[in-house]
């Protein structure tokens, strides 16, 4: 198991209005943010929270108790940037960071903290050097994501590190906020007696999830480390984004139109230098009354073509609904890929035929879900049902590897689920049955084809033999029993056609 | 008739002489005087109307669309579908109603992108639902086969097909279907009884030798 750091600045929006050298910081100040339809206060100064204020207060009631109180409006725009900074910043420090909002960063730091002489002395560094920042930080460094994060909110010193594998006794004093669990359930923990992690563990994991909901013993096994809870670092990708804004809102359809195409126009020349294309772009739209709407359309191969996009926004855009208008309109270039190189040897009918054929996908997997949109992969097993698998379709015409032969005889339809047959007339396979309101007569057969499905699949892992039944009227059913079953039950697997 | 001498027309990727052909294709020949005309819409009924889809995408060369609902497109089994035509030609689209099956079909026939395009319908299309398929046919330039599960309406479809098994005694390994041609808007009507030759070789099994899982009658009849 890995080892994860958790750094957590608490007063980071504080921070951030120190490092821009605010005056008003020396005396009674705090952050203001709209919680519950009153500004509460989020961040307090030290005199402030001196003066008998706690967060979570709204204005009139702090003033009222310290009428020198100055306060300031949260940003989480600009906070949001001051954090991703810290995490460029962190780069250096482990390869794996992830953001922990609003105020805190994640490190995976196996194998880096020896660099830095050590999980103590790394911890030590770190806090040194954002305070060099003007940041306020606490390190912590467990097993887990959870108990990290734990450890740096409530240990007493700023640094604290609990062994490889005491997981467990480092979370036993800390309070139930460690798990990270929304309040309500922590107030109803604590209405049953249950206040700190140590009290968690020696109760029965049912007995919980029955009582707070499978919420509360998710974060448990996370913090523990039961459950894999990984870091879920994002790479820093260059953006391909343009953004449009407008003096007054639009909503007439060549207006948009006119907006979408250089949004189109300024996104694709950026990929196009690039040689990258994306899957997804995502359009949003900022309604003047109804706020934000975000379109995604996808694209069967990655592309960069400003029509193929345009084309593709066209019904999206035709079905929001804009009354006042809209003046604020982005378009973000998602799932990048490198383009392949192969279209460009190919011949310009082959091209035209494949750039049709992937302009029909796209187009249907837009409206219909890219996941019903799909083609069949071969699999490499005998049993039938799972010879093949169903996945979505990619942009390239035919395979490069031929279809695996297959010696046995499969039917053309081969149902998912065996239907069972009215067997009118005993036999092995049956003289004659009844199926979907039709009796069938046998003619001749051939089999049986014995197949041992795969063990160590969860399911039906019985025995099947398969026969190939001719009936009189012409048609011909692949029946399926299992062996050594009394009396036997006969199944259609599938119909040839 | 023997309409499928050589059932494996393989063609995983469009060669450059098939683009070309497919630019200028007018039809699929069933035989010397029978073929279903690209860019127009034909309709099969029957019990074995599978049989016939099956049959004419093997002699297209482009990517083949099987549109609808789960139960059709993902009953088909590659495996055997490869004695025909490379299933990696085969895209399937699962629709939730007759509306989306309708739609997407229509897509499917004006955008070129396909050659054959396979259409799994209940109740067949009405005249204005069919001229509609039949104009994005004719701007596709592509062939598409509605199969019909139940009734088929007067609709504006090129030609309509009953197709049936065909009752036998002799010639086990052959597949013998009736192919009725109920209604043809350009030509004769007629019966064909199509053949496919070939069926797999069983000597392996009854002959005694192993294969990878076929189980000899004797092991069978012991279980």
């Amino acid at each position: 198991m890995g080892r994860i750091m958790s750094i957590w600045m608490p007063r980071l929006p504080l921070d951030r209005r120190k490092r821009l050298s605010d005056p008003r910081l020396g005396g009674a100040f705090a952050i203001v943010r709209e919680i519950k339809n009153a500004l509460r206060l989020t961040h307090l100064t030290e005199q402030a929270a001196n003066a008998g204020l706690t967060s979570g207060m709204s204005i009139p009631d702090a003033r009222a108790i310290c009428p020198d109180l100055l306060t300031e409006k949260a940003d989480p725009v600009r906070e949001g940037a001051l954090l991703r900074a810290l995490r460029r910043w962190a780069d250096r420090l482990s390869p794996q960071v992830a953001l922990d909002k609003p105020c805190g960063l994640f490190l995976n730091v196996s194998g880096c903290a020896h660099l830095f002489g050590g999980e103590e002395a790394m911890g030590a560094y770190i806090i040194e050097q954002l305070s060099d920042m003007q940041i306020t930080a606490r390190v912590g460094i467990a097993d887990t994501k959870l108990a990290a994060r734990a450890l740096a909110q409530f240990s007493g010193p700023p640094m604290s590190a609990a062994p490889a594998g005491q997981t467990g006794a480092a979370l036993f004093h800390m309070p139930l906020e460690g798990l990270g669990l929304p309040s309500k359930t922590c107030g109803d923990l604590k209405r049953a007696g249950l206040k700190t992690i140590g009290d968690l563990q020696n109760r029965k994991t049912s007995e919980l999830a029955r009582r707070f909901g499978l919420g509360l013993t998710q974060s448990f096994n996370a913090a523990m480390g039961y459950v894999p809870d990984p870091i879920c670092a994002q790479a820093i990708d260059p953006v391909y984004a343009a953004r449009m804004t407008l003096p007054d809102p639009i909503g007439l359809k060549d207006d948009l139109d006119a907006v979408l195409s250089r949004l189109t126009a300024s996104v694709s020349s950026r990929l196009k230098t690039a040689q990258t294309g994306a899957r997804n772009f995502r359009l949003t739209v900022r309604c003047v009354d109804t706020g934000d709407h975000d379109l995604v359309v996808g694209f069967a191969r990655p592309t960069f073509e400003p029509d193929a996009i345009r084309q593709q926004f066209l019904h999206p855009l035709e079905t929001l609904k804009i009354e006042f208008g809209a003046d604020w309109f982005r378009l973000v270039a998602t799932n990048l890929e490198p383009l392949q190189p192969k279209q460009m040897i190919m011949g310009e009918e082959e091209l035209r035929a494949s750039e049709d054929y992937a302009k029909m996908l796209s187009t249907l997997g837009n409206r219909l879900g890219f996941d019903r949109v799909r083609m069949f992969s071969p699999e490499d097993s005998h049993v039938p049902e799972l010879e093949c698998r169903s996945v979505e379709a990619d942009g390239n015409i035919g395979s490069d590897a031929a279809w695996p032969k297959s010696s046995c005889v499969r039917p053309e339809r081969l149902f998912r689920r065996s239907e069972r047959i009215n067997v009118l007339h005993a036999g092995r396979p049956p003289q004659s049955f009844q199926w979907r309101g039709h009796i069938y007569t046998r003619l001749e057969e051939q089999g049986p084809e014995r197949v041992t499905p795969d063990w160590w699949r969860p399911g039906d892992n019985r025995t099947r033999d398969y026969w190939t039944v001719r009936t009189q009227c012409g048609s011909r059913f692949w029946l399926m029993t299992h062996p050594a079953q009394t009396p036997p039950e006969w199944f259609i697997a599938g119909q040839f056609l | 008739m023997n309409i499928m001498e050589n059932p494996s027309v393989k063609l995983g990727r469009l060669t450059s002489a098939a683009a070309q052909e497919s630019y200028t294709r007018k039809f699929v020949k069933l035989t010397d005087i029978v073929g279903l005309a690209y860019g127009r819409v034909h309709e099969v009924t029957g019990p074995s109307q599978d049989s016939f889809a099956v049959c004419i995408a093997a002699k297209t060369a482009g990517p083949i669309v099987w549109i609808g609902r789960d139960r059709d497109v993902y009953s088909l089994c590659p495996s055997a579908l490869s004695r025909f035509f490379d299933p990696a030609r085969l895209i399937t689209i699962e629709c939730t109603s007759r509306q989306e099956n309708l739609w997407a079909a229509e897509e499917a026939l004006r955008s070129k992108g396909a050659e054959c395009v396979i259409v799994q319908m209940d109740q067949g299309p009405n005249l204005k639902e069919s001229r509609r398929l039949q104009l994005a046919a004719e701007a596709g330039r592509c062939l598409g086969l509605i199969l019909i599960g139940r009734r088929a309406q007067s609709s504006a479809a090129q030609t309509r097909w009953h197709c049936r098994p065909a009752e036998t005694k002799e010639a086990a390994n052959d597949q013998i279907w009736r192919w009725e041609l109920t209604k043809n808007k350009s030509g004769k009507t007629g019966i064909w009884d199509a053949v496919l030759k070939g069926q797999q070789p069983r000597e392996e099994v009854q002959g005694g030798r192993y294969g990878t899982h076929h189980v000899h009658l004797d092991a069978a009849s012991s279980a």
